[in-house]
């Protein structure tokens, strides 16, 4: 009886332990119970866990002199360096203590290493990620950079950085996130920097719509397609102000050397999935003769997913050679948009596409020869493995990989066919002194134009539009980076690859991108739109280019002198569109109000009295959004009754509303399911009586402002809610400058006055701090929806903290020998 | 008393032994600590509940009130809207349920040498 009772208790404990040490419970990517609540090893470790302490700080065997942090009342480092790499070395050390799981994240998310901590749900993901090429495309990177002292020497300053901070870490420290998914930190690597860079080309200059532009072409016919989709808006306010001389000799490519466009059958594909649509930017720089004070101001607002931990990390980088101010990308080293005492530079987003799609002809069943110019060619096969939690074995995947690049779509329609993705961000980039990281480490070094122009001739990609101001008065913009040279229209269908003679003809020459200094009109700006007005003698194009922000900015500044930085506060987070003011009138004209019953003539009153402006708390701009949306669906019915499985290019919002007001009887807005013959003043009033009907209980109630139903959420990078802050009371629109949309927005607004002090203000919708149990994680959220600025204060040494209260102080130190 | 000082003493050898080892070996360190105090199995049990609800609780608590004590609700409303005391009682008795376990075990396994 005594053995037994023993035995049922020791069974009893046992299985309880076995029970809370059970790992990956339930199949799911979650922690044993037991190590997530012990408060020796769990999450209530991290609650203790305070980011505004002095951690030990031993002897660093990296370092070559010490270095000494200043951590100001917001967790913006200071970082005082006398070595340049000692600096980067601390930067990277800050970013693991701050952000480390963020870093694990976005480069596992990158390159396709999801499923490793994620299990199943991630794999499809990841098998997209692979087939893109990411992680390829990053080996290739750093093998060029190994070429490069310079670039090494800051990615492995960096990389041995956060790795000193991992070193420090008992698992019991480590960030909340890898407990809670139940995984370790991996030591950092000069790969997982480049994947980061390869993540911005991801996102920045990824984005294409070949296969939709060539369905729609096949649909619609060449004249129609011509009609809804000109490449040019003619109302466009470009980068580079109309009129600019082009003062070189274009290289220009063969005319129509590439074969005509492939039209046939609609592809039936599932496009990858790419940037959510509303990734954009603004910037302008705004010359001495237009500003108040005489100084050169500087604007900067990336509009960027917003998430938690923050896209962004703030901080100062001194040596004695240079002070520079400003965000980087946690998991990259130095500043991306920043200044220093003489210089500043922002960056946006130049949008053309350099990606473009070849169809493969395939000889054999096995889909491993294909044709290119009546020649057979073998694809080359790559095995990409990727771990899958949960599975034994990993899960392979093979990739062929032709002279255009992988193949990333094998399921088309016939069993021969393929597409191979051609990337710029594939391309291997040439021995140079210095790449991408070098770029922005020396552009944090500038003081004059020159510098900034030899700065920016070796940035290949993602292109940016660069701009910049200096204390000596010049304010500039460069169209910068790598852009395929293409004869017109190549690229924006998908190409034949059997024709060798459909490859890009080279690159535009450096020296010849669209760029301009000192322009007459007193400022420069971009705002996704056209780089350039059509005299520009190289083709590009894309079908992200925006129509409206540009429009004014450009306004707004050429109607204002003795410019401030509170005009610029204003600016930045102007409600206003031009897209509603140009809109709302032509809609509303076109309206048969006889039609209406009472209910719906109630709603033309707020459209009648609307400024134009998605403030949070207006009740105009729903309505106005809902029917713009539904008079595009109404007039194009004929491509949004087609199954989703053949993506389509829809036109754009000025397309419609030029058709709208110039050709209102066009045949496009007939309605094809209905035996009457509709113009335009049938599809606006029906698009209007339809969103009535479906949201006046909505609009009609008092509390349902824009701000709910735009309905804006800055989510955690693992999509936790509780760690997000959602619905955010907040204004807004992508086609007006503040474009703050349901996940995207201005990721940092920065205003930088290049006086004889030097001024800044700048803030994101986030925190310094990645863990959810700090107050810096998203403490400037609310001051960012309420469009206030923090002053940036950047410190001549580490004793003059200036007005800001310094919260602590690190001493980093070589160890001694 | 002889209850209580066993209780304590759980309660500190849990404590100790959890700075270096892994949170599994807090029943074993229960069966050593019942065994070699020698309670009766009613007592150890409901001690090592006390003493480990005590070390696990206790400790939970007190890193909640060292910090700036905004992760425990996040995480509570992240495990379906708990409050801080009651993931607080969760975590006690999850280590309470562990420390019973295995002082039952260790007193009952003392009673065989006898």
């Amino acid at each position: 009886m005594r053995y037994f009772a023993f035995l049922v208790s020791l069974l009893a404990t046992t299985g309880l332990t076995l029970l809370l040490a059970w790992e990956n419970p339930m199949g799911q990517p979650l922690p044993a119970v037991g190590r997530f609540f012990s408060p020796f090893t769990g999450f209530w470790q991290n609650a203790a866990q305070r980011d505004d302490v002095v951690l030990p700080q031993e002897g660093f065997t990296y370092l070559k002199a010490p270095v000494q942090v200043v951590m100001d009342e917001r967790l913006v480092p200071h970082i005082f360096a006398e070595h340049e790499t000692d600096a980067i070395f601390v930067q990277g050390y800050l970013m693991g203590r701050y952000r480390l799981w963020q870093m694990d994240f976005a480069m596992r998310a990158a390159c396709g290493r999801l499923a490793e901590i994620l299990g199943e749900k991630a794999l499809e993901r990841d098998i997209g990620q692979r087939r893109k090429g990411m992680l390829w495309a990053a080996r290739n990177a750093l093998t060029a950079w190994e070429k490069s002292p310079e670039e090494m020497a800051l990615l492995n300053a960096f990389t041995e950085g956060v790795n000193a901070y991992i070193r420090s870490l008992k698992p019991a420290q480590w960030p909340l996130e890898f407990k809670l998914l139940g995984y370790a930190p991996e030591a950092w690597k000069p790969l997982h920097s480049a994947i980061m860079v390869k993540s911005m080309a991801e996102t920045l200059c990824s984005g294409n719509s070949d296969l939709q532009t060539t369905n729609a072409l096949a649909f619609w016919g060449k004249e129609l397609f011509e009609t809804l989709y000109p490449e040019y808006n003619p109302k466009q306010s470009p980068v580079i102000p109309a009129g600019t001389p082009w003062n070189f000799q274009p290289v220009l490519p063969a005319p129509d050397s590439s074969s005509p466009v492939l039209i046939g059958d609609l592809f039936r594909l599932k496009p990858l999935a790419g940037s959510p649509p509303g990734i954009g930017s603004n910037n302008w720089a705004v010359s001495g003769t237009k500003t108040a004070s005489g100084s050169p101001i500087l604007c900067n607002d990336p509009h960027l997913t917003l998430s938690l931990p923050s896209i962004w990390y703030e901080m100062q980088i001194h040596t004695p050679n240079y002070s520079a101010y400003g965000v980087g990308i946690p998991g990259l080293p130095g500043i991306v948009i920043g200044f220093n005492e003489n210089f500043a530079w922002g960056v946006t987003n130049v949008g053309h596409d350099v990606l473009d799609w070849y169809r493969i002809s395939w000889l054999d069943d096995a889909q491993i020869r294909y044709l290119l110019d009546d020649q057979p060619q073998d694809a080359r096969l790559e095995e990409e493995v990727i771990e899958v939690r949960g599975r034994k074995m990993p899960h392979i995947e093979k990739v062929k990989y032709t002279v255009w690049g992988p193949v990333v779509y094998e399921q088309a329609n016939s069993p021969y066919q393929g597409l191979a993705m051609h990337w710029i961000a594939h391309e291997v980039q040439q021995e140079k002194p210095f790449y991408e990281i070098g770029t922005f480490i020396r552009l944090g070094k500038a003081k004059t134009w020159e510098d900034y122009t030899a700065a920016l001739h070796n940035y290949e990609s993602p292109a940016q539009n660069f701009i910049m101001a200096n204390r000596l008065g010049d304010v500039a913009i460069r169209v910068n980076g790598y852009f395929p040279l293409k004869s017109k229209g190549q690229g924006r269908y998908i190409l034949d690859g059997s024709n060798s003679a459909n490859e890009w003809q080279g690159f535009i020459p450096m020296d010849q991108v669209p760029a301009v200094r000192n322009p007459p009109r007193g400022f420069v700006s971009s705002a996704n739109q056209h780089s350039t007005d059509p005299s520009y003698p190289y083709y590009y194009n894309s079908n992200s280019f925006d129509d409206y922000r540009g429009r004014i900015i450009n306004r707004t500044l050429e109607q204002k002198n003795r410019l401030t930085a509170d005009d610029m506060k204003a600016l930045q987070n102007e409600n206003r569109s031009i897209l509603a003011e140009e809109a709302t009138p032509l809609l509303l004209k076109l309206l048969d109000r006889s039609k209406l019953s009472t209910q719906e003539q109630a709603y033309i009153a707020w459209l009648e009295q609307w400024d134009f402006t998605f403030a949070a708390q207006a009740k105009a701009p729903s309505v106005f959004v809902e029917w713009l949306k539904e008079t595009h669906k109404q007039a194009f019915d004929e491509i949004y009754t087609l199954p989703d499985s053949i993506p389509m290019l829809r036109p754009e919002n000025w397309r419609l509303l030029d058709l709208l007001e110039q050709t209102p009887d066009h045949a496009v807005f007939d309605v094809k399911s209905t035996p009457a013959k509709e113009t335009a003043r049938e599809v606006v009033t029906a698009a209007f009586q339809t969103v009535i009907k479906a949201w006046h209980s909505k609009f009609a109630a008092a509390e349902y402002t824009w701000a709910t139903h735009k309905s804006t959420d800055i989510m955690h990078l693992a999509r936790i809610p509780a760690f997000s802050r959602m619905d955010l009371p907040v204004g807004g629109y992508g086609e007006a400058p503040n474009a703050i949309k349901e996940t995207t927005g201005p990721s940092w607004r920065v205003i930088v006055e290049l006086g004889k002090e030097l001024k800044a203000w700048g803030i994101y919708p986030g925190g310094q701090s990645g863990h959810p149990s700090s107050r810096f994680y998203d403490n400037r959220i609310d001051r960012w929806m309420k469009g206030e600025y923090d002053e940036l204060n950047v410190m001549p040494n580490p004793k003059a903290s200036g007005s800001q209260a310094v919260l602590f102080q690190l001493a980093f130190t070589p160890k001694s020998q | 008393m002889k209850q209580i000082a066993f209780i304590l003493a759980l309660a500190a050898a849990g404590f100790g032994t959890q700075q270096v080892l892994p949170w599994w070996t807090l029943p074993l360190v229960a069966i050593l600590v019942a065994a070699v105090a020698g309670v009766r199995p009613g007592a150890a049990f409901w001690g090592g509940l006390l003493a480990g609800a005590l070390l696990w609780g206790g400790m939970a608590w007190w890193l909640h009130q060292s910090g700036e004590k905004l992760l425990i609700p996040r995480i509570g409303q992240m495990l379906g809207g708990l409050s801080v005391h009651i993931l607080t009682l969760v975590t006690a008795l999850l280590g309470g349920l562990l420390c019973a376990a295995g002082a039952l075990t260790g007193s009952l396994g003392r009673r065989l040498s006898r």
